[in-house]
C-alpha cells in the first residue's frame, strides 16, 4: 500500500467520524427536527411558499405594492413560531458548519469549503 | 455510536480531519489534494443535506 492510499484510508475514516458527530450533535438534530415541523405545518409552509414566489417575483420586476406584500409576509412570518424555530436552528447549524470549515482550513493552510454548485447565481 | 454530541465534539472531529488532511497534504499532488478535497465536501453535503461549500462562503456572493 502506498503513503498516498495509507493517508487516504486515514482521511476517509477521519471524514466518517466527523460526519458521525456532526449528525448526531444537537444542532443537526434540532435542524432536522426542526425542518420536519416546518414541512408538516401547512400554514407555515404556504406562508414560506409565497413569500418566496413573491421575492422571486419582486426580483424580476420591482413593484411597490408587491413590496408592500412582502413586508406583510415577513411579519407574519416574524411571528410564526414553526418558522422562527426553523430559522434559528439554521442559524445555529451554519454558525458551525462555518466553525468547522475555519477549524480544518486552519489545519491545512487553505480553504476548506469548496463550492461544489456548478455556478453562481 | 455518539449520543447527542456537543459543539465541542464537532470542532474537536473537524480538527482531527483536518490533521489527517494536512498529513495527506505531503504525499498528494495539488490536483489530488484539490480532488480529495472536494470529495469531502461533497460527501459532508450528502450526509447532512445542506450544501457545506455554500453555507461556508465558499459560493462566492450568492
Amino acid at each position: 500500500m502506498s503513503g498516498l492510499q495509507a493517508s487516504e484510508e486515514d482521511v476517509e475514516e477521519q471524514l466518517r467520524t466527523f460526519m458521525e458527530t456532526l449528525t448526531d450533535s444537537e444542532i443537526y438534530r434540532e435542524f432536522v427536527d426542526a425542518s420536519e415541523a416546518l414541512d408538516e405545518d401547512s400554514e407555515a409552509s404556504a406562508l414560506l411558499r409565497e413569500f418566496q414566489e413573491k421575492q422571486q417575483r419582486m426580483q424580476r420586476d420591482f413593484d411597490q405594492s408587491l413590496m408592500s406584500e412582502l413586508q406583510e409576509l415577513q411579519s407574519e412570518m416574524d411571528d410564526n413560531e414553526t418558522i422562527q424555530r426553523h430559522r434559528e436552528a439554521q442559524e445555529a447549524l451554519v454558525e458551525l458548519l462555518q466553525e468547522t470549515n475555519d477549524v480544518i482550513s486552519e489545519q491545512i493552510g487553505r480553504e476548506f469549503a469548496q463550492s461544489t454548485g456548478g455556478g453562481c447565481c | 455510536m455518539l449520543l447527542s454530541a456537543s459543539e465541542e465534539d464537532v470542532l474537536a472531529a473537524a480538527e482531527a480531519l483536518g490533521e489527517e488532511l494536512a498529513a495527506m497534504e505531503s504525499d498528494a499532488s495539488p490536483a489530488e489534494f484539490q480532488t480529495v478535497l472536494l470529495q469531502c465536501n461533497e460527501a459532508i453535503s450528502e450526509e447532512t443535506g445542506v450544501q457545506y461549500g455554500d453555507v461556508c462562503g465558499a459560493g462566492g456572493s450568492c
